[in-house]
């Protein structure tokens, strides 16, 4: 009797042969991977691969089981199978562990469509839908699964039977407008994206000189890069820090209450430009805070919840303890002066804001804090601090069943009597952008041929499939449209010169709106490829649009933008990162968007 | 006899601390965490307080068996760092023991150890800050001294005792003597692609329960409540299943008059296809194996539970026999996703129950991992 005999009794010969044959991917070796990965290998499933960017951290320890004290800074998927194989060394386990990122551009279709099925196992929605769309485009069939606090799901996606994650669209990133970060903050996450999202890159981040964005608001853009720069500048120098603060918290202030319009809006707080000496002498009066609706019913409701008890001031704990407004700018000219000697000891390390990183986190707090004073906004400890940028990840439970035969959605609640609830899975979103779309393979040497020529070829080759019809198309690469009906002056260029490369779309878009957008995936030639590229053998029946209920106007103007207005509005406008020619021409206000993609999940809290 | 872990730090009033400090001051000092757990627990400590966290670096936990269901929740226990956990186990590990038991290892020679002995030192490398005992024997746990029993979860403070994959019999007198040691008692295993959790927290057990914030209260006070919990010789007695559920206080069926929608969410086929294996096992003395007879046996005693407790007959008109087959093949195989869906819900409310917050399973959860089902249900406890 070995140690598989149990999980072959309880399979049986068939199923069990399968997950003795099937090579299955896990994308991501965090909190859901670990378990996932265990139950696995010791279920015995024999060829699994594991594909994760991140490194270990301290706070990874209380729940991803498989990596230890001495494993910090090391790759999570490498130290993950190398613990993981441990539960299984006989049986002739495979675990093909890399640490890298699931967006680059080797693991394209072809390399998905090598899995029986993928697991994911992620902590951010980018990813998620990354994955999503290439099995969507590979036919593969997905396990989805995610946590916030002691709930979870799994979600099991098989292409043309289940919805995918894209079916529904998800509630939009929390986000700001620009002013409001940038001169009218109101609420403490305000001063906390500013903090991290903007002064942070101004001051430490890639230098953005040469950004396309710049474009978009050059004049503005450029007085404004010139004046960090000189800022930048600065921090080598003596009193580096204290001049930031200056600029930042003294005359760039008093910049902004210059301009009376700003502050006459209702309810718009007047900003208190903030004086270095005066603080550290203890003679500066900061403005009383203002108070919230959501902290008025705190302070009705007390320190009866045990969140709040817990982070009081009285705390010895260095994450929990309440700054005054001199240690926040002590803390501030310390963080900054650590921040600034990385930066120089090794200029060509460009530094990112990690919750981890005590130096970036306790910049951020600084600033996140005596912007708040200055505002008139409570501050907050860095223990909350944390609590806002990143999410909540913790769970006891990270598990998931090793068997994806029988489909249902599985759900880990929080309601007593019923703690795990099946349900029947939906039916895919005839609408849904992602997996409804028509996927190609499509081999290319991409430096050898041209746009125009593959579009043409591509036009013929999709003849068998049209019919009668024409295909009359725009075509896009991502958000970039690489030309239209009216527009060829990219044909002569070779693909590589447009930047198109394996791992990228080529996607026809239907002027008629008959069709659903065609993709063609960009892959590796084949060795000794006679042609520059080449097509699937058989060209595939194209997906149709959902016919329009709609009545179509006359009027070719008034088409164009109803066409324009219902892409905003319905599930079918999933295709967000392609946007129309008529799109681009909207100049809307760029928005700050809270990077939700630097911890373990989904959720952003916003006390 | 006993192996203690050396480096670990006193982190329970352990028998041997007697020397110059007091208990009290044992106790204040636990209460403070170091900067360094609070560094490692971050991500709960956000999810359920500081002073919860304290109540678990102050609890101790008795494991029961290490034979497979154990590992899931000594791991899940151990990581979320509660103060210190006693593990017993008599027996040896065997080859199949490494199908479910991660905590073997077999490189180095867990086969053939004493299954603590096996376990300790994986158990002690998932964190250090735990105080470990390990005692390869499940002596006075076997047999029927429920009195040497209570000697020992006094003398060793135990808080909880967790007892995994051993007989419905022998579960019963443990939840007896846990019940006059004051300790809360848990009873779990898993056949083959079910599993289920007993719990007995005692006559009265107070916990707190944060209500869903809303638009009106968006930061609601905690809600102090009291659960009477019952026995489980007394949760499975028969006698008063005539009742219905409205006097289930008083041993009534859970069942019985229960409406369709309710009965249909419950799934009572579960926990009867689960006691029913239960009173296999007393009547036999052992678990089914598959052999023949033992398929008819199974669903007779099934199908007169299902009678005796009153189920609604239109949602519940026979026992799945897919479910009776299963568990009449399976009892006594386990598979590791199922241990770890079942550990890990049995270590939450663990958790749940060392810090009294938020509302604990009352009083049996069955799970069926095959389906993603895992229901609750309440046997000689007041309806909620």
């Amino acid at each position: 009797m070995g140690r598989l005999s149990h999980a072959k009794a309880l399979l049986g010969p068939q199923l069990f042969a399968k997950v003795r044959d099937t090579p299955v991917l896990i994308v991501g070796a965090g909190g859901i991977g670990s378990e996932l990965l265990k139950n696995l290998v010791l279920v015995g499933f024999t060829n699994i691969e594991l594909l994760d960017l991140d490194t270990i951290d301290l706070s990874n320890l209380n729940r991803q089981f498989l990596f230890r004290k001495p494993d910090i800074g090391k790759s999570k998927s490498l130290v993950a199978a190398a613990t993981a194989h441990h539960f299984n060394p006989s049986s002739g386990i495979k675990i093909n562990a890399r640490h890298g990122n699931v967006k680059d551009s080797e693991n394209d279709i072809a390399w998905i469509s090598k899995f029986g099925f993928v697991m994911n196992a992620l902590d951010n929605a980018d990813a998620r839908r990354h994955v999503n769309k290439l099995c969507a485009a590979a036919d593969v069939p997905l396990i989805e699964s995610g946590t916030a606090g002691y709930l979870g799901q799994v979600t099991p996606i098989i292409p043309g039977e289940t919805e995918c994650y894209d079916c529904n669209p998800k509630p939009p990133p929390k986000s700001f407008p620009v002013c409001t970060i940038r001169a009218t903050p109101s609420e403490p996450i305000h001063c906390i994206v500013w903090a991290k999202s903007y002064l942070f890159g101004k001051l430490f981040g890639e230098d953005d000189e040469a950004g396309d964005e710049a474009e978009l608001d050059k004049a503005k853009a450029e007085g404004e890069n010139a004046a960090f720069r000189e800022v930048r500048r600065l921090l080598s120098e003596e009193n580096g820090p204290q001049r930031v603060f200056n600029k930042v918290f003294n005359e760039d202030i008093n910049r902004l209450l210059a301009m009376e319009d700003m502050w006459k809006v209702a309810g718009r707080i007047k900003p208190v430009a903030l004086d270095y000496d005066a603080i550290m002498d203890g003679t500066f009066v900061a403005p009383p805070p203002r108070t919230s609706a959501a902290q008025a019913a705190a302070a009705v409701n007390g320190t009866a919840n045990g969140n709040a008890a817990a982070s009081a001031s009285t705390s010895t704990l260095k994450d929990q303890k309440e700054l005054t407004l001199k240690e926040n700018l002590e803390l501030f000219i310390d963080s900054c002066a650590r921040l600034a000697a990385r930066s120089i000891a090794h200029p060509d390390v460009v530094l990112s804001f990690d919750k981890d990183d005590d130096d970036t986190l306790d910049f951020v707090v600084a600033i996140a804090n005596l912007r708040a004073t200055a505002y008139s906004i409570a501050t907050r400890t860095r223990f909350q601090v944390k609590g806002f940028i990143v999410m909540q990840a913790l769970s006891l439970l990270k598990r998931k069943s090793a068997e994806a035969t029988k489909a249902t959605d599985v759900y880990l609640r929080s309601i007593p009597h019923l703690p795990l609830a099946p349900s029947a899975p939906v039916p895919p979103n005839e609408s849904c952008a992602v997996c409804r779309d028509t996927y190609i393979p499509f081999k290319a040497d991409v430096s050898r041929c041209t746009l125009g020529e593959v579009l043409d070829a591509a036009k013929s080759w999709l003849q068998a499939s049209l019919g009668e019809n024409e295909l009359e198309c725009s075509v896009l690469e991502g958000a970039r449209v690489l030309a239209d009906p009216d527009f060829d002056d990219n044909h002569s260029r070779t693909l590589k010169d447009l930047d198109i490369e394996r791992g990228k779309m080529i996607t026809l878009m239907d002027e008629d709106d008959k069709y659903r957008p065609i993709h063609f995936c960009l892959l590796e030639p084949e060795a000794n490829a006679e042609t520059a590229f080449s097509f699937p053998e058989t060209a595939p029946a194209l997906a149709l649009k959902p016919v329009q209920v709609k009545e179509r106007s006359e009027s070719p103007e008034v088409e164009l933008v109803e066409a324009a207005s219902r892409k905003r509005s319905e599930p079918d406008s999933g295709h967000d990162d392609l946007p129309s020619k008529k799109r681009k021409t909207e100049t809307e206000e760029p928005e700050v968007v809270v990077d939700d993609g630097d911890d373990d999940d989904d959720i952003i809290i916003i006390e | 006899m006993a192996s203690e872990q050396p480096q670990a730090p006193p982190a329970a009033p352990a028998p041997a601390a007697n020397g110059q400090i007091t208990e009290g001051e044992l106790w204040l000092s636990l209460a403070k965490l170091t900067i360094d757990e609070a560094s490692l627990y971050d991500r709960q400590i956000r999810l359920w307080g500081l002073e919860a966290q304290n109540k678990m670096r102050s609890s101790t936990v008795l494991v029961l068996s290490l034979r497979s269901l154990a590992h899931e929740t000594i791991k899940n226990l151990v990581l979320a760092g509660i103060g210190r956990m006693i593990i017993m186990d008599g027996e040896d590990v065997t080859e199949e023991d490494l199908g479910g038991g991660f905590l073997f290892r077999e490189e180095e020679g867990a086969v053939g150890k004493n299954r603590t002995e096996a376990a300790l030192p994986q158990i002690a490398s998932l964190n250090p800050l735990v105080n470990l005992t390990a005692l390869p024997t499940l002596e006075p746990f076997v047999g029927g001294d429920k009195e040497k029993m209570v000697e020992f979860l006094e003398k060793e403070k135990v808080n909880v005792v967790v007892a995994c994959d051993l007989a419905a019999a022998q579960l019963e007198t443990i939840d007896a003597a846990a019940r006059q040691a004051k300790a809360m008692f848990y009873g779990a295993g898993t056949y083959g692609f079910y599993g289920y959790a007993f719990a007995d927290l005692g006559e009265t057990y107070e916990y707190v329960v944060t209500p869903a914030a809303t638009s009106v209260n968006p930061n609601p006070a905690l809600v102090q409540k009291t659960a009477r919990y019952s026995t489980l010789e007394a949760s499975i007695d028969k006698t008063n299943w005539s009742l219905d559920l409205k006097q289930a206080e008083n041993g009534g069926s859970p069942f019985r008059g229960l409406s369709r929608q309710d009965s249909k969410a419950l799934q009572p086929q579960l926990p009867i296809a689960i006691l029913a294996v239960w009173e296999f096992s007393k009547r036999n003395r052992q678990l089914p194996t598959g052999t023949e007879g033992q398929v008819d046996e199974l669903a007779k005693i099934a199908e007169e539970l299902r009678v005796k407790l009153g189920v609604n007959e239109k949602v519940t008109p026979s026992i799945d026999a897919a479910v009776i087959e299963h568990l009449a093949a399976h009892a006594t195989h386990f598979f590791a996703p199922t241990l770890a869906i079942v550990g890990g819900l049995l270590a939450q409310d663990v958790l749940r129950v060392l810090s009294h917050k938020d509302t604990p399973i009352a009083n049996l959860l069955v799970v069926d991992s095959l389906s993603g089902a895992g229901v609750v249900s309440r046997w000689a406890m007041a309806p909620v």
